[in-house]
């Protein structure tokens, strides 16, 4: 391609992006001894210079093919980029020097390295390859100048301006579940905003200092997510992960950082950490209860006990009495004593306490209906929907 | 949305070298459009074209087409078996007196490979009306479904891509230079289709179906005209499509293909044509015909429906493999073979299953199913164990190009270190670490193995520009071009080579030029100019 501008300068300035390349593969077209062609297909396949011995017939190839276009890119990745700079006249031009900055709303970034100005032969050229991790979404502008003394002896220069996008390559979603327990369960749901299907290597919780991180993404040692790691566009993948406070920081609401490697391409790479991600804590009101035992599936019309632990949260000292309330709908009733003094609870002090229950219908219910009475201060707390339990029918022995 | 601003970028930034071709710039595949309007508009040779015309007129298109004029039987004598079903249908005129006996099928003259090769199952629809066919005396029902009225659409013979463009760059004398097979250059039968493909004179071969196309009168402007299909002619049409795929004419080959739908319709079967086959079952669709037209949508961008046709053709290759093990016939059909009979027919359908599955697996690595194309061929290493190890090669070099690293090297644990195959893999693992020095490393290693490889220098070369040594780059390249002129010239390295030569410098016509001299003495018209990135 001629150039199209009339270029009154000796040098020429191109620039290219340089994504990972791909690997090419011929057409496959084959036809059967039988056919007109014969053997011809066949052979054309085992000739091509591209086709891989013994699979020449399956599309995957081990021929590095050049991009051939700027492709997309996205916040996370490394922009790489060759650029070149050739004399183009009949003359040996001298002071040949290329800077490269990459510019965006807020920052001006130099990506060149530093180099003594050169003297550069007719038909030689500068060569560097100039590379930048993406931190910054929206519009970004590379700059290349050039700069030489002209045969005259005077200083000229010339630039070039690239237009480059950066997109948003995931979406991430996080949801909370503060469990009955003190433990917090996160859901993060990463999307691929990318054109193209993406391998996503690492997806892991750093978790603050406040508390420690279980992966639950895996079931005996293999990814819930199948054999082959990807994602394609649009698609979402949903992570669980469990996160246990130290006792003393129960009430912390910094979870932690989501930190995201993807591959695409020939293992093209990009990285993103979310912001410090933070949970709502649940309104501890002067009395905090935890469940810290509880079956999971108990039979109906059998009684089980569960315990759970009182903390007093105020600042205050507390006596109290404990009051239980059964529900309607009518599912579980307690056999246990209600209106119970329970005695004196320091301020910041915690207190366990066992209770006894009857579920009377089967499926999925609620505890609810613990009441706590503070006769010093006069107020009234009461705990409902407190933790689930499920209610079977006992099998019937043989 | 990123289409557009992809455009805006490339309207900008007039310089970067890295030029979408088309604006969609998705590589190859997207380039053939612009080329295929140049062939409407460009006027072909007059001799060709004036020669196209005079066989158009020797057939007058009132007669049905008869059995094709006898010079085509002169078949090579170095082809076994009685290949051409154009010679059995042949032999089956002569026996039209004799009264077929139902009972024994073959005495209509078909071979057993013929029978086994041709067996389908065809669709309900379709078998209802060959069973009515075949009930009835025969010329009596003409029944009014969906027949296969096929056209030649190319109104004018292809030119030669790379003739035209030594023409206008480098001047008549050096046009003149170059020695092509032509059309008119063979004999004009099977034969010379096959001279000119094996020469690389693909559009060459393309022109020359047509001609023989008109002698079934299904030659340009005869589509939607009401014509008799014969298994010769129906190969002609399978080897043209399966032409113009090779050229990358999608839009050509759908026009053209059209008509033809799915395979399912009753004329397309011996027993559509009683006074000619008797008896005798079986589809006249070549299976590579089959699968072409299945794999088709693909290139289309319509890669789900590829997925549905290729499926449901496995689906009747299985219940053909079932109806062997259960000691029916193929199409199920209660009639007893010979035990080597069935061994063959097996054999052959348990192949055209592994080839099926090839079909998936490409269809599915087109489109990216990257689940789809590991489990299908993780069914081909089951049935062809032969395959094992250059298939887990292909599976490393597939997560590979998902980005999926340990996966690759997992994959790549079972095969020999020590084939060359393996260092390349090694090398393209390297690439995906960004590490392109250690890349060029193992490639050398390779090319110590094996020096004349051009697919190892061209990666080696690959890894020299991104390690930012341009003109080592193109140094490689064009020597190993030079060195390898009849191998070598393969569009993908010219389209690298092209790249970088853009790369270099504004003013890169004399460098591509020299390649456009190489591919007028080694290549036939067969190859794709816009891997050049010349303007015409």
């Amino acid at each position: 391609m001629e150039a199209r501008e009339k270029n009154e300068h000796p040098l020429s300035l191109k620039v290219m992006r340089l994504t990972r390349p791909s690997l090419f593969s011929s057409m496959v077209v084959t036809c059967e001894q039988g056919d007109v062609p014969g053997h011809l297909f066949t052979n054309d396949l085992k000739k091509d210079l591209t086709a891989v011995t013994g699979s020449e017939t399956l599309a995957v190839g081990q021929f590095l093919l050049l991009p051939q276009s700027f492709g997309n890119l996205y916040l996370g990745e490394t922009f790489s980029s060759y650029v070149c700079v050739q004399n183009n006249s009949s003359v040996t031009v001298k002071d040949v020097a290329v800077k490269s900055d990459l510019q965006t709303s807020s920052q001006k970034v130099s990506l060149s390295a530093i180099r003594a100005p050169q003297e550069l032969q007719p038909r030689h050229t500068v060569d560097e390859v100039i590379h930048h991790e993406v931190t910054e979404l929206g519009t970004h502008i590379l700059v290349c100048e050039v700069s030489y003394t002209s045969t005259a002896g005077l200083a000229k220069s010339f630039r070039k301006f690239f237009k480059i996008q950066v997109l948003n390559p995931l979406n991430v979603k996080t949801n909370f579940y503060n469990a009955e327990s003190d433990d917090v369960y996160l859901e993060a749901q990463v999307q691929n905003m990318t054109a193209g299907p993406i391998c996503l290597e690492k997806v892991q919780l750093e978790s603050s200092t406040a508390f420690t991180v279980r992966s639950l993404n895996q079931v005996n040692g293999r990814s819930v997510f199948g054999s082959v790691n990807v994602v394609q566009p649009q698609a979402c993948r949903q992570f669980l992960y469990c996160l246990s406070p130290k006792p003393s920081l129960a009430s912390a609401t910094n979870i932690g950082k989501l930190d995201i490697v993807w591959r695409s391409n020939l293992g093209e790479r990009g990285r993103l950490q979310t912001s410090q991600l933070q949970r709502m804590i649940p309104e501890y009101r002067d009395v905090r209860i935890t469940v810290i035992e509880l079956p999971n599936m108990v039979y109906i019309e059998e009684p089980f006990t569960f315990t759970c632990k009182l903390f007093n949260t105020s600042g205050r000292k507390m006596e109290l009495t404990l009051n239980l309330h059964t529900t309607t709908p009518c599912n579980l009733v307690w056999a246990d004593i209600s209106g119970k003094l329970l005695g004196t609870l320091e301020a910041a002090a915690s207190k366990e306490l066992t209770l006894t229950a009857v579920p009377l219908a089967t499926g999925l219910h609620n505890i609810s209906g613990i009441q706590l009475k503070d006769s010093l201060n006069k107020k009234t707390y009461d705990y409902d929907e407190l933790a689930q339990v499920f209610v079977v029918q006992k099998p019937v022995a043989q | 949305m990123e289409e557009k601003k992809e455009t805006a970028i490339d309207k900008l930034s007039a310089s970067v070298a890295s030029v979408n071709l088309e604006s969609d710039g998705e590589g190859i595949h997207n380039m053939q459009t612009s080329n295929l309007s140049s062939y409407f508009s460009n006027n072909a040779a007059p001799s060709s074209a004036s020669f196209f015309d005079q066989i158009a007129t020797k057939d007058a298109t009132n007669k049905p087409p008869a059995h094709p004029p006898s010079h085509l039987f002169l078949q090579n004598p170095q082809d076994q078996h009685s290949h051409f079903p154009e010679a059995s249908a042949h032999v089956i005129a002569d026996f039209s007196s004799v009264q077929p006996n139902p009972e024994d099928l073959f005495c209509s003259g078909s071979s057993e490979v013929d029978r086994r090769r041709n067996a389908w199952i065809p669709s309900e629809d379709v078998r209802r009306v060959l069973v009515m066919i075949s009930t009835n005396s025969p010329g009596s029902i003409t029944p009014d479904e969906n027949l296969t009225k096929p056209g030649v659409m190319l109104e004018e013979d292809m030119t030669d891509t790379v003739q035209e463009l030594v023409l206008h760059y480098l001047g008549e004398e050096e046009a003149s230079k170059r020695k092509v097979l032509v059309c008119s250059d063979v004999t004009q039968d099977d034969r010379g289709l096959r001279d000119l493909i094996q020469a690389g004179c693909i559009r060459a071969a393309v022109n020359l179906t047509g001609r023989l196309l008109s002698m079934y009168g299904q030659d340009a402007g005869r589509a939607g005209y009401p014509t008799k299909h014969t298994p010769h002619s129906i190969q002609l049409w399978s080897t043209r499509i399966a032409l113009l795929v090779k050229l990358r004419s999608f839009s050509l080959a759908d026009i053209e293909s059209e008509p033809f739908g799915d395979l399912e319709r009753p004329d397309l079967y011996f027993q559509y044509y009683p006074d000619m086959y008797g008896n005798r079952p079986g589809t006249m669709v070549p299976f590579s015909f089959r699968l072409l037209l299945a794999e088709f949508p693909q290139y289309l961008n319509k890669g789900k429906e590829s997925l549905v046709r290729l499926h449901s053709v496995l689906a009747v290759v299985r219940q053909i493999l079932k109806n062997l093990d259960a000691g029916l016939m193929e199409d199920g059909s209660p009639i007893s073979i010979s035990d080597a009979d069935r061994a063959e027919s097996k054999k052959l359908w348990r192949s055209r299953e592994v080839r099926v599955l090839y079909s998936i697996a490409n269809c599915a690595i087109f489109q990216k199913a990257y689940e789809l194309a590991v489990n299908v061929i993780e069914q081909i290493i089951v049935k062809e164990p032969s395959s094992q190890k250059a298939l887990q090669s292909a599976l490393g070099r597939l997560m590979l190009m998902l980005g999926d690293v340990s996966a690759a090297e997992s994959f790549f644990l079972s095969c020999d270190p020590a084939e060359t195959r393996s260092i390349v893999d090694r090398g393209l693992v390297a690439i995906t670490q960004n590490a392109f020095q250690e890349a060029y490393e193992i490639f050398g290693k390779a090319l110590v193995k094996e020096p004349n490889n051009v697919l190892v220098i061209n990666n080696m070369a690959i890894c020299l520009l991104y390690m930012g040594k341009l003109k080592d780059s193109i140094k490689l390249l064009e020597d190993a071009l030079q060195n390898n002129p009849v191998g070598g010239l393969h569009e993908s390295i010219l389209l690298n080579i092209c790249t970088l030569y853009e790369l270099e410098s504004t003013v890169c016509l004399e460098q591509k030029l020299s390649i456009l001299k190489l591919l007028t003495h080694y290549k036939g018209d067969g190859i794709n100019m816009a891997c050049l990135k010349l303007q015409v």
